[in-house]
């Protein structure tokens, strides 16, 4: 299924975050590009060329449901996967990272293969052709 | 002698009793027509032959047929008082509403109305409605509450004034509850209010007490404890996840002896920073009791050496400069609990440090005017001025653009503030970023 490798960007305001991703993520069709906040993410979504994204809801500065609206609203990233990373697995919670535009909704702790799990399936549904719609 | 009718002060008796003055019954009429007391005459059959308008006011109000003096009196509602008057065949009547006499086992409206006057006195806002949920009346603290005048809501839908209020709802509940009387919460205006509804029945209706007190206050503070545990479930969430992680990447995974290393690093922060984060809630709750029963004078100038010498480790790991300008001992006193005030100033300096690489952090201890100064300063990182005003709040964390995040709960200076509050204590901060902050803690001076 899967041909080429494809860009992810992971945004989390925790350095150990984002390690324990790269290290998960090695050896996998993922090639990993890092932000540790908003500003950061919105500036590398502009000079890459990204495929998915993997956001933390949390984040102290610019909050992750602003940073997704903000790449939404970049005609670059408008149909790019977003998959959001929250520790609170609650109605209002997908309620607010949908109406901001988030493809899917993943709860922390996650282990490796629910992640891949997760990834690859929301870059299926992608590459098969669908828009980047709500699927939580 | 004549006598000038002037709106009924002139008195009846005093005219009829006047030989010199003589009427026919239509001048009669007319005259008593003018008086302010309601009066009628009848003819010795007792049948009313006029009365004039205050008088058929009054009978009228009360429903009654105007045709015969012994109904009048038999209604039981009206006082009739013969006049001393000689008129001939005819008598006349002055006319008042009778007071009403009181049952004994049921609450009247005036006993109704006794209560608001009672309650105009107490805080909690009393409002007397029918049973089609018309407004009677209300007390002044209500007034208060529902932001009405009660004047102008007399007679008006509960649901007017208090758009909560479900008339069914409500009033089904109350009467079909034996012992324990219902309790609803109302939002309005900003407000959240809990009311509790009593039946009352008059013997020819019923009447519903609605009391209302202001919970807002308490609804606040479950909305913070509410805030802040879904806070702590994310903050916990984080470190839990990635020592999960590090920790089956150790089991399951191939890792080179340098991503070990990195994985038992990375967990055994995580782990610690969760034992901190527990810690930190620990205090949160006791803070959110009353702790002033447990003050005692506390020796500041002791109690910031005892800090001091805890975190010189610390700041020897960070290569921070640490010290201490004290004031001589004795002159550094307050009123206060010594643990919760030496974990805000091992807060403010832990903090310092934390924001500082390579620089330094002096603690000062000055007096001025009745207040006690603890001064941290450093020379780290600044805060933004646009974070300044949040940095109280918890789980804010101040982020170094050149450097990793740096770990906390970050509950750190929103307890500072908290325990400064209970303290009657002020915090003060100055930061420039990119050349550092000063904190100061200001505390009452203790003077046995």
């Amino acid at each position: 299924m899967v041909d080429r490798n494809y860009t992810l960007l992971v945004v989390d305001d925790e350095t150990e975050a984002l390690d324990m991703v790269r290290l998960m993520l090695r050896h996998t069709s993922f090639e990993i590009l890092t932000a540790s906040n908003g500003e950061e993410a919105l500036a590398k979504a502009q000079s890459h060329d990204i495929d998915i994204v993997l956001l933390d809801i949390m984040m102290p500065d610019i909050s992750g449901v602003t940073v997704c609206g903000h790449l939404r609203a970049n005609p670059r990233m408008s149909k790019v996967p977003i998959v959001m990373l929250t520790a609170l697995d609650d109605y209002a919670t997908r309620r607010k990272a949908m109406q901001a535009g988030a493809t899917d909704l993943i709860t922390k702790p996650v282990a490796r293969e629910e992640l891949l799990a997760k990834l690859n399936g929301v870059m299926a549904e992608h590459q098969a052709g669908s828009q980047a719609v709500w699927r939580g | 002698m004549m006598y000038n009718v002037d709106n009924g002060r002139l008195s009846l008796v005093n005219i009829m009793s006047d030989p010199s003055i003589q009427f026919t019954h239509d001048q009669l009429f007319s005259l008593l027509g003018e008086f302010a007391e309601a009066l009628l005459v009848a003819n010795d059959a007792g049948h009313i032959q006029y009365m004039n308008p205050p008088a058929q006011r009054l009978v009228g109000l009360l429903g009654l047929k105007d045709c015969h003096v012994d109904e009048l009196r038999h209604s039981n509602q009206l006082d009739l008082e013969p006049l001393p008057v000689d008129i001939g065949a005819l008598c006349a009547f002055r006319v008042s509403a009778r007071q009403m006499a009181q049952p004994d086992n049921i609450f009247h409206r005036q006993q109704c109305q006794s209560l608001l006057d009672l309650g105009d006195r107490i805080p909690i806002g009393l409002v007397a409605i029918d049973a089609d949920g018309q407004v009677l009346d209300f007390n002044h603290t209500a007034e208060t509450l529902l932001g009405h005048p009660r004047t102008r809501a007399r007679g008006r839908p509960i649901t007017n004034l208090l758009t909560d209020f479900d008339k069914e709802r409500h009033i089904a509940a109350v009467d079909s509850t034996a012992v324990e009387p219902a309790l609803f919460t109302y939002r309005h205006r900003e407000a959240d209010l809990l009311g509790q509804l009593f039946p009352f029945d008059t013997g020819t209706s019923t009447v519903y007490l609605l009391s209302l007190i202001d919970i807002t206050p308490l609804e606040k503070h479950h909305a913070i404890r509410t805030g802040l545990l879904r806070l702590m479930i994310h903050d916990l969430n984080n470190p839990l996840s990635i020592a999960l992680n590090f920790s089956s990447l150790l089991q399951h995974s191939p890792v080179t002896t340098d991503e070990t290393h990195q994985a038992k690093a990375v967990i055994a922060t995580q782990l610690h920073r969760m034992q901190q984060l527990l810690k930190d809630l620990s205090l949160l709750d006791q803070l959110m009791e009353n702790i002033k029963q447990s003050f005692e004078v506390v020796d500041l100038d002791i109690m910031v050496a005892i800090v001091i010498n805890d975190l010189v480790p610390y700041a020897q790991e960070h290569e921070v400069n640490l010290r201490l300008n004290p004031l001589p001992f004795g002159e550094c006193r307050t009123m206060g609990n010594e643990r919760l005030l030496r974990q805000a100033v091992y807060n403010l300096v832990e903090n310092a440090i934390k924001y500082t690489r390579g620089g330094w952090v002096r603690v000062t201890l000055r007096p001025k005017d009745e207040w006690l100064q603890v001064l941290v300063a450093d020379n780290g990182i600044g805060i933004p001025p646009d974070k300044q005003p949040y940095i109280h709040r918890p789980f804010f964390r101040a982020q170094d653009p050149n450097g990793p995040h740096t770990n906390g709960s970050g509950l750190g200076l929103s307890l500072v503030h908290m325990i400064a509050r209970q303290h009657d204590a002020r915090v003060w901060l100055h930061s420039i970023p990119g050349s550092g902050s000063i904190f100061a803690l200001h505390l009452k001076s203790y003077e046995p």
